[in-house]
């Protein structure tokens, strides 16, 4: 094969490099000189909708431009997919059922539903905290700029406005999005060794109950994998006949990927490696307009970016900690990094089984680069366009890892943050499944690798699933789950809710509700709406904590209101180490009488 | 007559690497190890030697069946025996409430496979709670019946979550295949028509329904054994090694099913001697040479019955001072007649399965006797049938010879099934001696009579299945349980183990009697949304005055209010009542707390309160 030139000839149309060149320039005093940040916001919040909306139709546009010449090859599998489409279906089956649909990281996945519904009613971006019925109708009152990309919370409102607003559309999409992940998954694993490959892959991945978990929640972790997964295979496609509409829909991809978790942004560098290896196996430069306008298309992202970084109340950073990323922070997450890959027991919802496999991969790998003599069946041929693609994209994972190890909450043995291992174990199941048909030559790697993962099902992952500790015991969940339950029961057609936790699921159950600390401001105000029986119950929500090891339960500080609230006691019960408690509010004394007692005494 | 020469066998070193793994497994199984660690290995380790033959036993499936499954096209299908085999199973279904019918058996059968999907360990649980949001097993005990279905169980809860329904659909799927496999033994032994016939008269027999509709191990037996003995036909037919393999190791699940039914092992035996003998080679495969060592969990686990006097049950019946003698034959065979023969109304029999079979059984035997010489030239089908008999007479008489073994008892009415089996097996054996088509037209048309006059209306009114008391007790709980969908109560009953396997919180009255300060806390504290007490009343009939039956008293500290109660007896009334209060002795009355206390503003201080109280949380828990 002859050498083709590091840099090729130039044979592009020089308007269109001239403008290539100028969109990155004005992208970057865009996105981070020339607008401030309020501006920014507000942009956002205005034009996000249509901006993500506009980016996902020419999205689909283009894929079906890619897709539509090559009928002959994807029509007949669908129409019969054999065996593999059994074995497909199997695995999102056992993936699905593996977890309850119910949501699983407390308030990420309300927040973004709470965008989602703000998408679908109002076409603006903004999660909404304060919300009233008036005259009928659900109204948003306050809204606020969350700092989660919002591609995924965008597909959940698509999905709202052709089947109409339900908080379950959230589990339809994300079950869709893993069987799409998993077929991905596995063309993206047959491109890179044979049909066993990518059923290794996929098997891998199924059998590893993190999946199940976010598979089965409302949250944007299995979107990101299956745009991930989407991008790798847009790539691939581009690699091996390079061409405008292939690349187009690699652009887009990117940039949607891009808009689909914070750190994302980064695979944009991968593909800029592809988009130039592309070019070199042309041997032209193809510049699409899609490609022309990239850099302009991720201007929202840093605007978003910029935002975030200038509101550290959305950092949720925990008491002492001063900054996101820090030095101080590695220690602990590499400890805990350890303990999440290696984990035996059922209380993580890791795969140990993968990650051996995939240590044993990586020394493969990293024996077969340095000491190419003592590892004659080892080859990474890099002219083969899958390799290509999973090394730029894979090199861009283990950075992203790298990169949490210095993120104040990234320790992937907390189960809130386990779910930023996925795109690593994505990648380590496609290197297993590479090193096992090198492998194959000489001994039955992959055979034994299904056994292995047979062993591991029902050794590790089957008695972890049954227990679901690493869900079951996200006890705010329960908790959330429990106070609606009750005021559901109450009957009470029109219910404010004064919670200690947050506003936002009741928001999306479309019911009223105040934070405590904003009830014991407005009690007037509340006292006002009780007397002209706006609402049929005002309920108020809070935690009782052990005062000493016999329990003596008392009120969290945080959650007492002034003694001027009266309070009934409608519902007890025990989360763990503390008890929730839903009081009837049924009076609030006049300002007068409640000046005799300051707030923060205990109400009755 | 000249024997034939075993020289061949003898000179086979797989056939002493079996003796040799066959003697370790008696050594280790029934001497080498002592009774109390040999119930601890079981616990540990039965899960993983059932998983392992269970794997062993499909793949040995998959190599002898592959190729015809391969082959299965939906025209080859016989749609009218899957119509008939479809139908069958509905009729059996339809008529009988699902539930736990057989106390203690049912539940711990659960029990078991709920620890092995949990935590595979082979323990019925007796302590579980939600400590920190998810319902864990903290104790438990050994069962002794055999692992195979709790094996299958804890499969279905580890693909579809755990649920007891688990049982109840096992079941419910084991019906369909076990009538699948009566109409291919009929098919086998006598043609198309006497399937059908086989499979009509199960679809009449309602203890079968009552069977498919319960929790229970007796369809899963009645499918091992007809699909060792179809294995043994296919095996008689072949003669090769995956054949062999897949016979050997259902007999080997078979043995793990009920505790007698490592009587069938004996047939098996003799199938694979016979065989050797007539192809003068030996033919063996690794998984059978090491099938002894897998079957080491069984006489590990019966060590329970020498540790525990009790799991015999003879102080349930104190007139008997061995749970197996020859004196008890003759009593036992009337109770046999009783069931066989007896109303419908009354027992679950079939009369016309039982008059068929017992006219037929007779015949059948004479026509085994007159052809046992020639068996070789017999059909495989008939071969097989021939040698199980031998399991099928063996475990009659081991019933007969048992001191519960009475038939018509409805705990015991179940025991029956394999012996049903064998008057069927043995009605359509001697059909092929009626060349006429008629005949066998008359017996199906017989057969679709009896369902419909006898076998639908007995189902239907299911009076044999009232008298027995516990099995309304356990629909009455489990009324309860669905009632009370958020599980977060705690449970006061002597039967214990039916609340735990339903993931809610239980103890016995003797332990809340005796650890009344635990309850007390736990009540003070709102540990559980309430506390109630499940207990049962005798009614005098001649005052009316109520009696609590032994062991459910509380006593006067604990301050009840009826919540539910039924009379699900003339003479006997279960009642539910919540825990208001506790007087304990010399102690102030306790309630549950109001949250009162001043909690401190400290995060830490908090966070450390909260661990001294759950650790003594967890020490006080029931």
């Amino acid at each position: 094969m002859p050498r083709l030139p590091l840099i090729p000839q130039v044979r592009a149309d020089n308007r269109r490099l001239l403008l290539f060149v100028l969109c990155g320039v004005l992208a970057i005093l865009v996105g981070f000189v020339a607008v401030p940040v309020q501006v920014a916001e507000d942009l956002i919040e205005s034009t996000g909708y249509f901006y993500i909306a506009g980016l996902f139709a020419l999205f689909v546009f283009f894929g079906w431009r890619v897709a539509q010449p090559r009928r002959e090859v994807w029509q007949p599998w669908l129409r019969r997919p054999g065996w593999t489409g059994v074995a497909l279906a199997a695995a999102t089956v056992f993936v699905l059922c593996s977890d309850p649909f119910r949501h699983k990281i407390l308030f990420d996945e309300y927040v973004l539903q709470a965008t989602a519904w703000h998408m679908h009613a109002t076409k603006e971006i903004g999660t909404v905290i304060r919300a009233y019925d008036l005259f009928g109708t659900w109204q948003p009152i306050d809204t606020f700029l969350d700092k989660r990309p919002y591609f995924f919370a965008f597909l959940l409102s698509l999905v709202h406005d052709l089947t109409g607003y339900r908080l379950a559309n959230a589990f339809f999409l994300n079950g869709a999005l893993a069987a799409a992940f998993l077929g991905l998954t596995f063309w993206f694993g047959r491109q890179l060794t044979n049909r066993t490959g990518g059923l290794v892959s996929v098997a891998l991945l199924a059998t590893m109950p993190l999946l199940g978990q976010n598979a089965t929640s409302a949250g944007m972790e299995i979107h990101n994998l299956t745009m991930l997964a989407f991008t790798m295979c847009a790539a691939l496609l581009y690699l091996r006949a390079p061409g405008e509409d292939r690349l187009a829909l690699l652009c887009l991809s990117t940039v949607l990927l891009a808009q689909s978790r914070y750190e994302s942004a980064a695979f944009a560098l991968s593909s800029a490696i592809i988009v130039v290896a592309g070019w070199r196996r042309a041997g032209r430069i193809i510049l699409p307009w899609a490609l022309i306008f990239t850099p302009l298309l991720l201007v929202p992202y840093a605007w978003q970016n910029r935002v975030l970084s200038a509101t550290p109340l959305l950092w949720q950073l925990q008491e002492g900690q001063k900054s996101r990323f820090a030095l101080s922070y590695l220690e602990g997450n590499l400890e805990g990094a350890w303990k999440f890959f290696f984990n035996f027991g059922p209380s993580l919802a890791n795969s140990w089984w993968l990650s051996a496999l995939s240590l044993g991969a990586l020394l493969w790998v990293g024996g077969g680069v340095f000491w190419r003599r003592r590892f004659p069946h080892f080859a990474l041929r890099l002219e083969r366009a899958p390799e290509t693609v999973g090394l730029a994209y894979g090199l861009v994972v283990a950075g992203n890892l790298a990169m949490l190890m210095f993120y104040y909450w990234s320790r992937l043995d907390d189960t809130i943050a386990s779910r930023f291992a996925l795109p690593s174990y994505f990648i380590m199941a496609l290197v297993v499944a590479l090193v096992l048909q090198q492998l194959d030559r000489r001994w039955p790697a992959t055979r034994l690798a299904f056994i292995g993962t047979g062993i591991f099902l029902f050794v590790s992952a089957l008695p972890a699933i049954a227990h679901r500790l690493y869900t079951d015991e996200n006890l705010v969940m329960q908790e959330v789950q429990w106070e609606h339950d009750v005021i559901a029961s109450t009957g009470a057609a029109r219910v404010l809710v004064i919670s200690n936790k947050s506003t936002i699921p009741w928001v999306l159950w479309k019911i009223p509700a105040l934070i405590t600390g904003v009830a014991r401001d407005r009690a007037e105000q509340i006292r006002w709406h009780m007397q002209h029986h706006t609402f049929d119950e005002v309920i108020v929500t809070q935690s009782l904590r052990p005062t000493t090891a016999d329990g003596n339960f008392g009120v969290d500080p945080d959650d007492l209101l002034p003694k001027s609230y009266h309070l009934e006691t409608i519902a007890v019960k025990r989360f763990g180490g503390r008890v929730a408690r839903l009081c009837r509010l049924v009076s609030i004394d006049p300002p007068a009488a409640a000046r005799a007692h300051p707030a923060g005494t205990p109400a009755s | 007559m000249k024997l034939p020469s075993v020289s061949f066998i003898a000179f086979d070193k797989r056939v002493w690497l079996l003796v040799l793994s066959g003697v370790l497994a008696i050594l280790l199984g029934f001497y080498s190890i002592p009774g109390t660690a040999a119930i601890l290995f079981v616990s540990k380790t039965g899960y993983w030697f059932v998983l392992a033959s269970f794997v062993l036993f499909v793949r040995a499936l998959w190599r002898t069946l592959g190729e015809h499954m391969r082959g299965l096209r939906w025209r080859s299908v016989d749609w009218g025996s899957a119509a008939i085999i479809g139908l069958g199973g509905l009729v059996l279904l339809v008529h009988e409430t699902f539930g736990f019918k057989i106390i203690m058996d049912e539940i711990m059968l659960l029990g078991t496979s709920m620890s092995m999907h949990f935590d595979r360990t082979v323990l019925t649980p007796m302590r579980g709670n939600d400590i920190q949001g998810a319902f864990v097993i903290l104790d438990g005990i050994m069962d002794k019946r055999p692992l195979f279905f709790p094996f299958l169980l804890s499969l279905i809860h580890d693909f579809t979550g755990y649920r007891p329904e688990n049982a109840f659909v096992l079941n419910g799927l084991l019906t369909f295949v076990f009538l699948g496999l009566v109409n291919l033994a009929g098919r086998l032994l006598a043609g198309r028509v006497a399937g059908w016939i086989a499979v009509i008269l199960f679809a009449g027999l309602p203890l079968l329904g009552q069977n498919a509709t319960g929790g229970g191990f007796e369809l899963l037996n009645l499918v091992m054994i007809l699909a060792t003995m179809l294995l043994g036909v296919r095996y008689l037919a072949r003669r090769d090694e995956p054949a062999m393999t897949a016979f050997c190791l259902s007999g080997l699940l078979l043995a793990q099913v009920r505790y007698e039914s490592t009587l069938y092992l004996l047939p098996v035996a003799l199938v694979v001697l016979w065989v050797w003998l007539g192809e003068r080679r030996v033919t063996l495969s690794w998984p059978v040479i090491f099938a002894p060592l897998l079957l080491l969990p069984y006489p590990l686990q019966h060590r329970i019955f020498e540790l525990r006097t009790s799991a015999w049950q003879l102080e349930s019946k104190p007139d008997y001072g061995t749970p197996f003698s020859l004196r008890y034959v003759p009593e036992n065979l009337s109770h046999a007649a009783s069931f066989f023969f007896g109303n419908p109304k009354n027992q679950p029999s079939s009369l016309v399965l039982s008059i068929l079979g017992f006219v037929a059984l007779p015949f059948f035997l004479l026509l085994l006797a007159k052809k046992v010489r020639t068996l070789r030239a017999e059909s495989p089908a008939f071969a097989s049938l021939a040698f199980f008999t031998i399991g099928f007479a063996g475990q009659f008489v081991l019933m007969m010879a048992y001191f519960w073994g009475k038939f018509d008892d409805p705990v015991i009415r179940r025991l029956s099934l394999p012996t049903n089996l064998w008057l069927v097996l043995g009605l359509v054996a001697i059909l092929p001696q009626f060349p006429r088509a008629a005949f066998q037209r008359g017996l199906l048309a017989l057969a679709v009579l009896g369902l419909i006059v006898s076998g639908v209306p007995s189902m239907a009114a299911h009076a044999y299945s009232q008298e027995y008391l516990p099995g309304r007790e356990i629909a009455w709980c489990r009324q309860f349980i669905a009632d009370h969908p958020r599980k977060d109560y705690l449970m006061i009953d002597s039967n214990s183990v039916l609340w735990i396997t339903h993931e809610i919180s239980a103890t016995s009255p003797v332990e809340a009697r005796r650890r009344i300060d635990a309850i007390a806390f736990h009540m003070r504290n709102h540990t559980f949304s309430a506390i109630y007490v499940c207990q049962r009343f005798n009614i005098d009939p001649d005052t009316g005055g109520m009696t609590l039956r032994d062991g459910d008293d509380l006593g006067p500290e604990f301050v009840l209010e009826p919540v539910r109660e039924e009379r699900l007896q003339v003479l006997t009334l279960d009642r539910i009542s919540r825990l208001v209060e506790l007087r304990p002795a010399a102690k102030a009355a306790v309630k549950p707390d109001d949250g009162s206390a001043v909690v401190p503003k400290d995060p830490k201080k908090i966070e450390k309160l909260r661990r001294d109280y759950l650790e003594k949380f967890v020490k006080e828990l029931p």
